[in-house]
């Protein structure tokens, strides 16, 4: 009789676990907008002997993100091409008043922080200091500006000629607001400011090089053909809001003129270094553009951001 | 019925916070395991339930070398396993053998890459931080 018991009872947990995970699923993924299958972009391959996709992990439910180069990193590969700082190109601090809707405020944090970027990284620290101070200001406007505190301030300060630290610290702020977003679910917020920062990161790569027209800027630019696709995907799936919907639409402008960047890519292998954890994915990728393109895309990106700030 | 399918969503839905919570605390953790890296200044996170894979489709530079910081295990304590696959959907990396330690990964040319995350058994939150420094400063930390 115990064992029967036993037995309706073990049968009750599993069916009941077995419940609660199909429900746990199907929920889940609603709640995190997941994609049940996802094609991959194709481009040409000289590919040797390498594993593909298994049909285990084909099998899977797939959830996919798109990601958004840093500000920070753009303007560290800037700084790489020998690109002189001007703060020109900047967004103006004195705007700050302007950015009134919450949407105009997240995309300006987004374009004020490649700006803040691009003052650490050429360690321009006064200039840094104003921008840390705007972003903070509109920060606290939007529930975010706890994230900047005083005592940030003053580590922003006591390291002004300290490039590690500047970087460090503008990084970790970022990906702080970036989790205090996704924790409050207001993924809209976090697709604006990305995407305000790529912008104006393209943006004054384009201004430097329409002053200083060389070769490895314009690559740096012709590049970022691969992350305007993540950057379309990310408003794609982003909730639905006027100025993302604006950016939408002239973001497909410059769609059209990265079409004309053609890429090739190439695979050859993986080597291990394991005495430094280091794996080194050796790739070629092909990247063939006219000086015709990139100003194209210079002169749609500069029309883009001056529409947004 | 009425209650008891009250009760299932009552049930689905503190299940589903707790969960949600727990993938939150556990992000910010990720920071410090990053360092001397700096992140990307995005924090990928997603709860995986069995059967589920996470992945993120993103642009490696050629000039920077990147690491990969996950503060997660699954819910019987397994290490996540990390594979990057490019655009064709080849495998070119793996720390399924060993996924005790973090791997620096840099790439020959800029291109865009899938990294695919997943628990080999059991379920858990996934939160990630991809963390990149120049090739020569790398080279000079090493």
């Amino acid at each position: 009789m115990n064992g029967n018991i036993k037995k309706m009872c073990n049968f009750a947990q599993n069916f009941m676990s077995k419940l609660i995970g199909l429900g746990l699923s199907v929920m889940i993924l609603i709640s995190c907008g997941g994609k049940t299958s996802q094609q991959l972009e194709g481009e040409n391959s000289t590919h040797e002997e390498t594993k593909t996709i298994s049909p285990r992990d084909k099998a899977k439910i797939e959830k996919m993100i798109y990601s958004i180069p840093s500000p920070v990193q753009a303007a560290l590969l800037l700084e790489k091409t020998g690109a002189r700082f001007d703060n020109k190109y900047m967004n103006d601090v004195s705007k700050v008043s302007s950015y009134q809707t919450t949407p105009q405020i997240a995309l300006n944090i987004g374009i004020y922080g490649a700006d803040l970027a691009y003052t650490n990284v050429y360690k321009k620290h006064v200039e840094g200091l104003k921008y840390f101070s705007v972003i903070q200001k509109l920060g606290d406007k939007i529930g975010i500006g706890y994230i900047f505190t005083p005592e940030l301030m003053r580590r922003f300060e006591a390291n002004q000629n300290n490039q590690d630290s500047l970087i460090s610290i503008t990084t970790d702020s970022f990906t702080e607001v970036h989790s205090h977003l996704k924790k409050n679910q207001q993924e809209e917020l976090i697709a604006l400011m990305l995407v305000g920062g790529w912008i104006e990161a393209l943006y004054i790569s384009c201004q430097i090089w329409e002053n200083n027209p060389n070769k490895a800027i314009a690559t740096l630019i012709a590049e970022q053909k691969f992350s305007l696709n993540d950057v379309m995907e990310v408003i794609r799936r982003s909730p639905k809001v006027p100025e993302l919907d604006k950016i939408y639409k002239d973001l497909k402008e410059l769609v059209a003129v990265f079409n004309q960047v053609k890429a090739t890519y190439s695979y050859e292998k993986t080597e291990l270094k394991k005495d430094r954890n280091l794996a080194v994915i050796e790739n070629q990728t092909k990247l063939s553009y006219s000086n015709e393109t990139i100003k194209k895309i210079s002169k749609i990106i500069s029309k883009i951001r001056n529409s947004i700030n | 019925m009425k209650k008891i399918s009250l009760i299932t969503i009552f049930t689905f839905s503190v299940i589903i916070q707790n969960l949600k919570a727990q993938c939150d605390e556990r992000a910010s953790a990720c920071l410090p395991k990053l360092k001397p890296f700096n992140s990307n200044g995005q924090y990928y996170r997603v709860q995986l339930v069995d059967n589920e894979i996470g992945k993120i489709k993103l642009t490696f530079n050629s000039n920077l070398v990147y690491r990969i910081a996950s503060c997660n295990k699954s819910s019987d304590g397994k290490a996540l396993v990390i594979k990057i696959f490019d655009t064709n959907g080849k495998q070119v990396f793996s720390n399924e053998s060993d996924t005790g330690h973090f791997w620096d990964i840099q790439f020959g040319a800029t291109s865009q890459y899938v990294i695919q995350a997943s628990y080999p058994s059991g379920h858990g939150c996934v939160a990630l931080l991809i963390g990149y420094m120049p090739k020569d400063k790398y080279a000079q930390i090493k």
